[in-house]
Protein backbone atom coordinates (compact mmCIF):
# COMPACT_ATOMS: atom_id res chain seq x y z
CA UNK A 1 0.00 0.00 0.00
CA UNK A 2 1.40 3.79 -0.96
CA UNK A 3 0.08 6.26 1.49
CA UNK A 4 0.97 10.07 0.11
CA UNK A 5 0.43 12.90 2.41
CA UNK A 6 0.24 16.69 1.36
CA UNK A 7 0.58 18.41 4.28
CA UNK A 8 -0.54 22.01 4.06
CA UNK A 9 -1.16 25.08 6.22
CA UNK A 10 -2.86 23.59 9.59
CA UNK A 11 -4.40 26.04 11.94
CA UNK A 12 -6.34 25.15 14.93
CA UNK A 13 -8.06 28.15 17.02
CA UNK A 14 -8.93 26.04 20.54
CA UNK A 15 -8.52 22.83 21.63
CA UNK A 16 -10.52 21.78 25.01
CA UNK A 17 -9.84 18.62 26.78
CA UNK A 18 -10.97 17.36 29.96
CA UNK A 19 -8.42 14.68 30.74
CA UNK A 20 -5.59 12.46 29.00
CA UNK A 21 -5.32 9.37 30.97
CA UNK A 22 -4.03 5.84 31.30
CA UNK A 23 -1.01 6.01 28.81
CA UNK A 24 -2.56 8.49 26.56
CA UNK A 25 -0.85 10.45 23.94
CA UNK A 26 -1.56 14.23 22.82
CA UNK A 27 0.43 15.09 20.17
CA UNK A 28 0.53 18.82 18.17
CA UNK A 29 3.43 17.57 15.45
CA UNK A 30 4.17 14.26 13.42
CA UNK A 31 4.84 11.10 14.18
CA UNK A 32 5.70 7.48 12.45
CA UNK A 33 4.37 4.79 14.39
CA UNK A 34 1.91 4.37 16.94
CA UNK A 35 1.37 0.62 18.93
CA UNK A 36 -1.44 1.01 21.61
CA UNK A 37 -2.21 -2.00 23.65
CA UNK A 38 -4.61 -1.66 26.82
CA UNK A 39 -5.69 -4.38 29.12
CA UNK A 40 -9.20 -3.70 31.58
CA UNK A 41 -10.58 -5.71 33.68
CA UNK A 42 -14.62 -5.58 35.84
CA UNK A 43 -14.96 -9.14 36.04
CA UNK A 44 -18.48 -9.40 38.32
CA UNK A 45 -16.82 -10.94 41.02
CA UNK A 46 -15.19 -7.89 41.38
CA UNK A 47 -18.22 -6.76 42.72
CA UNK A 48 -18.36 -8.07 45.97
CA UNK A 49 -21.12 -7.00 48.78
CA UNK A 50 -19.48 -7.76 51.97
CA UNK A 51 -21.31 -7.95 55.10
CA UNK A 52 -18.25 -7.58 57.68
CA UNK A 53 -15.26 -5.35 57.69
CA UNK A 54 -12.43 -7.70 56.48
CA UNK A 55 -9.14 -7.94 58.83
CA UNK A 56 -6.98 -9.67 56.61
CA UNK A 57 -6.60 -8.23 52.85
CA UNK A 58 -9.05 -9.79 50.62
CA UNK A 59 -7.28 -12.74 48.96
CA UNK B 1 11.92 12.63 7.56
CA UNK B 2 11.01 16.17 7.38
CA UNK B 3 9.12 17.03 10.67
CA UNK B 4 7.24 20.30 10.83
CA UNK B 5 7.07 22.56 13.65
CA UNK B 6 4.22 23.26 15.99
CA UNK B 7 3.45 26.49 16.88
CA UNK B 8 1.06 26.83 20.33
CA UNK B 9 0.38 30.52 21.24
CA UNK B 10 -0.92 29.32 24.33
CA UNK B 11 -0.86 26.14 26.68
CA UNK B 12 -3.01 25.92 29.99
CA UNK B 13 -2.66 22.95 31.75
CA UNK B 14 -4.61 22.05 35.45
CA UNK B 15 -2.76 19.19 36.54
CA UNK B 16 -0.34 16.55 36.05
CA UNK B 17 -0.06 13.87 37.96
CA UNK B 18 1.14 10.09 38.05
CA UNK B 19 4.12 9.54 36.00
CA UNK B 20 3.01 12.16 32.95
CA UNK B 21 4.46 14.74 31.59
CA UNK B 22 4.27 18.06 29.09
CA UNK B 23 6.82 17.40 26.35
CA UNK B 24 7.73 20.74 24.97
CA UNK B 25 10.22 19.66 21.40
CA UNK B 26 10.89 16.71 19.58
CA UNK B 27 10.97 13.02 21.27
CA UNK B 28 12.25 9.81 19.13
CA UNK B 29 10.28 7.28 21.27
CA UNK B 30 7.84 7.37 24.15
CA UNK B 31 6.83 3.91 25.72
CA UNK B 32 4.15 5.45 28.34
CA UNK B 33 2.83 2.39 30.99
CA UNK B 34 0.30 2.60 33.58
CA UNK B 35 -1.16 -0.35 35.98
CA UNK B 36 -3.55 0.59 37.93
CA UNK B 37 -6.08 -0.77 40.49
CA UNK B 38 -9.06 1.01 41.27
CA UNK B 39 -10.77 0.14 44.54
CA UNK B 40 -14.13 1.33 45.42
CA UNK B 41 -14.87 0.25 48.81
CA UNK B 42 -16.99 1.31 51.46
CA UNK B 43 -15.73 1.07 55.41
CA UNK B 44 -11.92 0.83 56.18
CA UNK B 45 -9.04 0.27 53.28
CA UNK B 46 -5.85 -0.95 54.91
CA UNK B 47 -2.69 -0.18 52.62
CA UNK B 48 -1.52 -3.42 50.50
CA UNK B 49 -4.54 -4.95 50.38
CA UNK B 50 -4.41 -5.72 46.51
CA UNK B 51 -1.13 -6.66 45.15
CA UNK B 52 -0.13 -6.35 41.02
CA UNK B 53 1.35 -9.88 41.65
CA UNK B 54 -2.22 -11.53 42.75
CA UNK B 55 -4.15 -10.40 39.14
CA UNK B 56 -2.86 -12.25 35.48
CA UNK B 57 -4.15 -9.17 33.97
CA UNK B 58 -0.79 -7.28 35.13
CA UNK B 59 1.51 -10.11 33.85
CA UNK B 60 -0.20 -11.02 30.61
CA UNK B 61 1.88 -10.43 27.44
CA UNK B 62 0.72 -7.90 25.12
CA UNK B 63 1.13 -9.40 21.96
CA UNK B 64 1.50 -6.54 19.24
CA UNK B 65 0.80 -6.45 15.66
CA UNK B 66 4.71 -7.65 14.00
CA UNK B 67 6.00 -4.43 13.27
CA UNK B 68 7.10 -4.84 9.70
CA UNK B 69 4.18 -3.38 7.93
CA UNK B 70 4.57 -3.09 4.02
CA UNK B 71 3.11 0.68 3.95
CA UNK B 72 5.37 2.81 1.72
CA UNK B 73 4.33 6.18 3.13
CA UNK B 74 5.37 9.43 1.11
CA UNK B 75 5.23 12.70 2.63
CA UNK B 76 5.11 15.97 0.73
CA UNK B 77 5.26 19.32 3.09
CA UNK B 78 4.31 22.11 1.29
CA UNK B 79 3.87 24.14 4.54
CA UNK B 80 6.21 22.80 7.50
CA UNK B 81 3.99 24.54 10.29
CA UNK B 82 1.11 23.13 12.21
CA UNK B 83 -0.90 26.50 14.00
CA UNK B 84 -2.53 26.12 17.33
CA UNK B 85 -3.51 29.18 18.80
CA UNK B 86 -4.74 27.96 22.70
CA UNK B 87 -5.08 24.70 23.85
CA UNK B 88 -7.00 23.95 27.46
CA UNK B 89 -6.44 20.69 29.23
CA UNK B 90 -7.54 20.17 32.89
CA UNK B 91 -5.79 16.75 33.40
CA UNK B 92 -2.65 14.35 32.31
CA UNK B 93 -2.79 11.75 34.53
CA UNK B 94 -1.44 8.16 34.44
CA UNK B 95 1.81 7.96 32.45
CA UNK B 96 0.47 9.92 29.76
CA UNK B 97 1.89 12.60 27.52
CA UNK B 98 1.14 15.95 25.95
CA UNK B 99 3.64 16.71 23.23
CA UNK B 100 4.33 19.69 21.54
CA UNK B 101 6.60 18.57 18.50
CA UNK B 102 7.07 15.57 16.92
CA UNK B 103 7.12 12.20 18.49
CA UNK B 104 8.23 9.45 16.15
CA UNK B 105 7.25 6.01 17.75
CA UNK B 106 5.17 5.53 20.76
CA UNK B 107 4.48 2.06 21.96
CA UNK B 108 1.88 2.98 25.01
CA UNK B 109 0.55 0.27 27.34
CA UNK B 110 -2.10 0.35 29.98
CA UNK B 111 -3.85 -1.90 32.40
CA UNK B 112 -6.41 -1.31 34.72
CA UNK B 113 -8.59 -3.51 37.02
CA UNK B 114 -11.42 -2.40 39.00
CA UNK B 115 -12.75 -3.42 42.67
CA UNK B 116 -15.43 -2.00 43.93
CA UNK B 117 -16.39 -3.57 47.88
CA UNK B 118 -19.76 -2.59 49.43
CA UNK B 119 -21.42 -3.22 52.80
CA UNK B 120 -24.70 -4.43 53.48
CA UNK B 121 -27.00 -2.36 55.34
CA UNK B 122 -28.68 -4.83 57.42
Amino acid sequence: MIMEVHNYELHVANVQIDAIASSSIFLIGDNDSIVLSSFFDTPPESYSVINLVPLSPVA
Amino acid sequence: MFKRTANVQCVNVVSITDGSFLNVGDTHLGNPVSKVIALQKEGATFRGELKFEDYSIFSQKAHFPESKTNIIKRTFTHNPNIYVQNSNVMAISSSSIFQLGNLDKIAAESRIKHFRHVIIED
